[in-house]
């Protein structure tokens, strides 16, 4: 009854009550969604340029900002193709890779010169040889060395003593007797049509007359035929013994297990052997090692051992360099400018089958300098390759040794552009070790280049490697197949630096990166570094093993006012990121620079 | 009679205008002849060259033992000779082609500081090697002095002649700091190169003169990141004057990536207007652009416009856009974490 007497001020006690109830009542969490179903549903029908589009574009870029200024300096020495990867990149550089892996994968031989010479902005042509057989053979030397002769009739003596000064410039430690912009007006006299045109003559006359130079081998045993530049000598199908230089320019061997001496030579070289295990050694320019000319060794069948010193075994300075081996487990060594090497000139190896072992220390394995295209191609078989361990980096390190080999570009900075450095490797399991710059990485407005199509593969380096590219240049790692490892310490594993693009792209498998700074995705000193994985259920670690950097996986940094672009794109799996923020079915963006972004793609991405 | 008026008015613009401003490059005049005249150091003798050198050398060393070994000791040495090395070490390297000389260089020249600059500006007036006058604007940029702008601004007169030093003249003005470099700088950022761009909105920013305001925002739009991105921070640092015109600019049918940068910057310096700002870009949050929507999100987090929450949460329950749905998730996520503040 009491209470009766004041209900208005119970209605306005409980309305107040109500009213701090509600207002103090805690806010409703809000719940975190879960979006990877908005990810799923939204790239599973995406390609993988769009995915990498809209990486791009949640750092405000899109795919035309990735694009690197190649006018900041200028020569006349750059390579129209490494203009096409500075403007674009991206697919520029992608297609490149394709079209070229394409090009050197011809069965023949003269089709890969050609096309290589065409890439270096020249038109070699093949000339016409009448015969057959070994006179057709003799023939096209006879053509080969006129033409030759009229590649360096605009030098005098002693412009071609300057040239030969310059393999200075290539030999780790040696002084180059001659000044770069003296050494570079004399090389652009050089025509460069004609020497690849004898090289493309040559081979193309060998390799059309095979068949009958075997029987003719095969008749002729024992023989030694006099030509205008030298003897050939025709072998047995026993073990014999062989010493290439003082006037034997050519050796055709039937069969045996051989012994060859190859001692330094200039102008037109050639073996032919057709079969046995056979053990090749060579001084500099040998065993296929063009200096001046053209130098070939086709070796048919057997497991073989090739060991040359410099410019050896499908090298060139200055030429065409063309070591080619059908069969068995060969052992290849050499230092410098060796295994498929183009210095000013055409290098090739190409092994067809076997586990092949590739042992080299300095610029090798698929190298190309200025005006130079190296080529390594092994068809098959576990292969191992290795190159390092002998001349110390000491630029950087008192422990580390240099390897630029194993698909790399390499140019005279700031002189001369580079040239193009293209290891294809078509499968087995393969192993690749290379120190500081190796593993398609590239220096100087160049190109360096691997592409392995399937094997579970081990690529291992310390610096600049596994799709680096330092110093205006473009370079590409492409792995087709199988469960591969990255290893690096830095620089790597789809890093650009100073204006540079390097890319790794890995098509399928279950792969695993291990590196500890500006790798997987990294952008230095306005570079372009790009991973891209397309399947599989991948690792990325970033480890600590030799400090704390923190970045890598999609980290690009800040120099000369504007800043670098470092992208990691994954495109299906089920994927493991050491660092964090990275994960499957996210954006990450680190810096505004940098950016991880991780789907799920039908088929990885059905590539455009 | 108004045309008569007007250019009555136009002329007189013109005739005060030198008076009222005077010409950068003009100003020097016996100052600057004086100063040529006095020179002490520019003439030295071989053997003093010859230590330099070897010092020089040392620092700049190829071979890490070398460097580790002598290398500080040696800088230390070319910096305490003071403006006395500036002439043999510009003679015998301001034209290197090897880079880690010519970052040597400007290291020891950096070093030696403002004794350094007479010698600086004598080596400007006299040289017409472009790369060599780049690398001296560049250094003049590192030792900033507005003694050294009418330098700097006379090279402009030959745009073309000069073109490989824009650049980093653009670089020297805007470190030097001087609002008088403000109209140079905005035709720079019309440039054809796009470094000579990136450069010349990278100063105006460092300028933060308001009068840099429109062509920053138009820089929004242009073809490469490198400007860009550089123009957006340039904005930043202008500070709130730019919020206006951003907001006049989000307007516009502008392309979507420079609206992005428009929105970003906003973001980052709005909190002053905060009204304001977060009414456009809670607007933004329904735009079709999915991301338009995502960088609106992420920018009212910054601005922790936590009354914007509720909005957030019922956006994000709509949105399909994976990026959008992320920026709003990581967005709200933020403006819980404003509130606890």
């Amino acid at each position: 009854m009491r209470l009766g007497k004041y209900p208005l001020a119970l209605s306005i006690l409980v309305i107040l009550v109500l009213v701090i109830f509600v207002v103090t009542l805690p806010e409703k969490e809000i719940e975190t969604p879960d979006i990877s179903e908005d990810f799923k549903s939204y790239y599973l029908g995406k390609t993988e340029k769009e995915v990498l589009r809209d990486a791009l574009r949640s750092i405000k870029m899109d795919l035309n900002d990735l694009w690197l200024k190649s006018d900041v300096v200028e020569d006349d020495f750059r390579l129209s193709v490494v203009e096409r990867v500075m403007n674009d990149p991206y697919e520029g550089n992608l297609k490149t890779l394709l079209e070229i892996s394409k090009e050197i994968s011809s069965e023949e031989m003269w089709r890969v010169l050609k096309s290589m010479g065409e890439r270096l902005d020249t038109s070699p042509e093949r000339f016409s040889v009448e015969g057959k057989g070994i006179p057709a053979l003799v023939y096209s030397m006879a053509v080969s060395e006129e033409l030759i002769s009229e590649a360096f009739s605009n030098l005098t003596e002693e412009e071609l003593a300057i040239l030969d000064k310059g393999i200075a410039f290539l030999l780790e430690g040696a002084e180059p007797e001659v000044e770069e912009e003296e050494f570079l007006r004399i090389v652009r006299k050089v025509e460069r049509d004609r020497l690849y045109s004898a090289g493309v003559t040559i081979v193309s006359t060998m390799e059309e007359n095979l068949d009958e130079i075997r029987e003719e081998a095969d008749t002729k045993e024992n023989n030694r035929i006099s030509t205008p530049i030298g003897y050939v000598v025709i072998g047995t199908k026993g073990d014999d013994e062989y010493l290439l230089g003082e006037g034997v320019i050519g050796v055709i061997d039937p069969g045996g297990n051989d012994l060859y001496k190859w001692m330094e030579s200039s102008g037109i070289t050639f073996v032919i052997d057709f079969s046995g295990n056979d053990t090749y050694i060579g001084e500099d320019f040998s065993l296929g090692g063009a200096r001046f000319g053209i130098s070939i060794l086709y070796d048919l069948s057997g497991n073989d051992y090739y060991k040359g010193e410099n410019f050896s075994i499908g090298s060139s300075y200055f030429g065409v360099g063309v070591l080619r081996d059908f069969s068995g487990n060969d052992y290849y060594e050499g230092d410098t400018c060796t295994q498929g090497a183009g210095v000013f000139g055409l290098g090739v190896l190409r092994d067809h089958s076997g586990n092949d072992t590739y042992r080299a220390a300095f610029e090798s394995q698929a190298f190309g300098f200025t005006w130079g295209f190296g080529v390594l191609h092994d068809l098959s078989g576990n292969d191992l390759y290795y190159a390092g361990g002998k001349y110390l980096d000491y630029l950087r390190f008192k422990d580390r040794y240099l390897s630029l080999s194993q698909g790399f570009g390499f140019g005279m900075r700031p002189y001369a552009s580079g040239g193009i450095g293209f290891l294809r490797d078509d499968s087995g399991n393969d192993v690749y070790f290379s120190d500081v710059f190796g593993q398609a990485s590239s220096y100087w407005f160049s190109l360096g280049y691997i592409h392995d199509l399937s094997g579970n593969d081990v690529y291992q380096g310390w610096l600049y490697n596994q799709g680096a590219a330092t110093h205006l240049c473009g370079s590409l790692l492409l792995e087709e197949k199988g469960n591969d490892s990255y290893y690096a310490k830095g620089v790597s594993q789809g890093c650009g630096h100073d204006l540079a693009i390097g890319m790794l792209i890995d098509r399928e498998g279950n792969d695993s990166y291990i590196a500890a700074d500006l790798s997987q995705g990294a952008g230095n000193a306005n570079g372009i570094g790009i991973l891209i994985d397309n399947s599989g259920n991948d690792s990325y670690t970033v480890t600590e093993a030799f400090g704390v950097y923190d970045n890598a996986q999609g980290y690009g940094n800040w120099r000369r006012d504007f800043g670098s672009i470092g992208i990691l794109i994954d495109l299906s799996g089920d994927d493991k990121y050491s660092e964090p923020g990275r994960t499957n079915n996210r954006f990450y963006r680190g810096t505004n620079y940098g950016v991880v972004l991780d789907v799920e793609t039908k088929e990885g991405g059905a590539r455009d | 009679m108004k045309t008569h008026k007007l250019f009555f008015l136009l002329s007189l613009v013109i005739i005060v205008s030198p008076v009222l401003s005077p010409p950068l490059v003009e100003s020097q005049g016996e100052e600057k002849r004086r100063r040529m005249d006095s020179l002490p150091f520019l003439e030295y003798n071989e053997t003093f060259a010859k230590e330099v050198e070897d010092l020089f050398l040392k620092v700049a060393s190829f071979d890490i033992r070398v460097r580790e070994k002598y290398g500080e000791e040696s800088k230390r040495k070319l910096i305490e000779m003071g403006a006395r090395a500036v002439p043999p070490l510009l003679d015998m390297y301001l034209e290197t082609d090897v880079a880690r000389r010519r970052v040597s260089l400007f290291q020891i020249i950096k070093g030696i500081g403002e004794e350094a600059l007479p010698y600086l500006w004598y080596y400007m007036d006299n040289s017409e090697n472009p790369k060599a006058v780049s690398r001296l604007a560049y250094l003049l940029g590192e030792i900033p002095s507005k003694e050294s702008l009418p330098y700097l601004v006379s090279k402009l007169k030959e745009k073309e002649r000069y073109r490989e030093a824009l650049g980093s003249i653009a670089y020297a003005l805007g470190r030097i700091g001087d609002r008088r470099a403000t109209p140079y700088l905005v035709e720079l950022a019309k440039d054809e190169d796009v470094f000579v761009r990136k450069s010349a909105v990278v100063a105006l920013g460092r300028l933060k003169d308001p009068e840099g305001i429109p062509v920053l925002i138009h820089s929004l739009e242009d073809d490469y990141h490198i400007v860009r991105y550089p123009a957006s921070i340039s904005l930043k640092e202008i500070g709130p004057e730019t919020i206006d015109p951003l907001l006049d600019y989000l307007e516009s049918d502008a392309p979507s990536i420079a609206k992005g940068y428009a929105i970003e910057v906003l973001g980052s310096i709005g909190a002053v207007e905060k009204d304001k700002v977060s009414k456009t870009l809670l607007e933004l949050l329904h735009s079709e652009d999915p991301w338009l929507r995502a960088f609106s999100a992420e920018a009212i987090a910054d601005l922790c416009v936590i009354s914007a929450k509720k909005r957030l949460v019922s956006i994000m329950e709509k949105e399909k856009h994976p990026f959008a749905k992320q920026q709003l998730v990581e967005a709200l996520e933020k403006l819980e974490n404003c509130e606890k503040q």
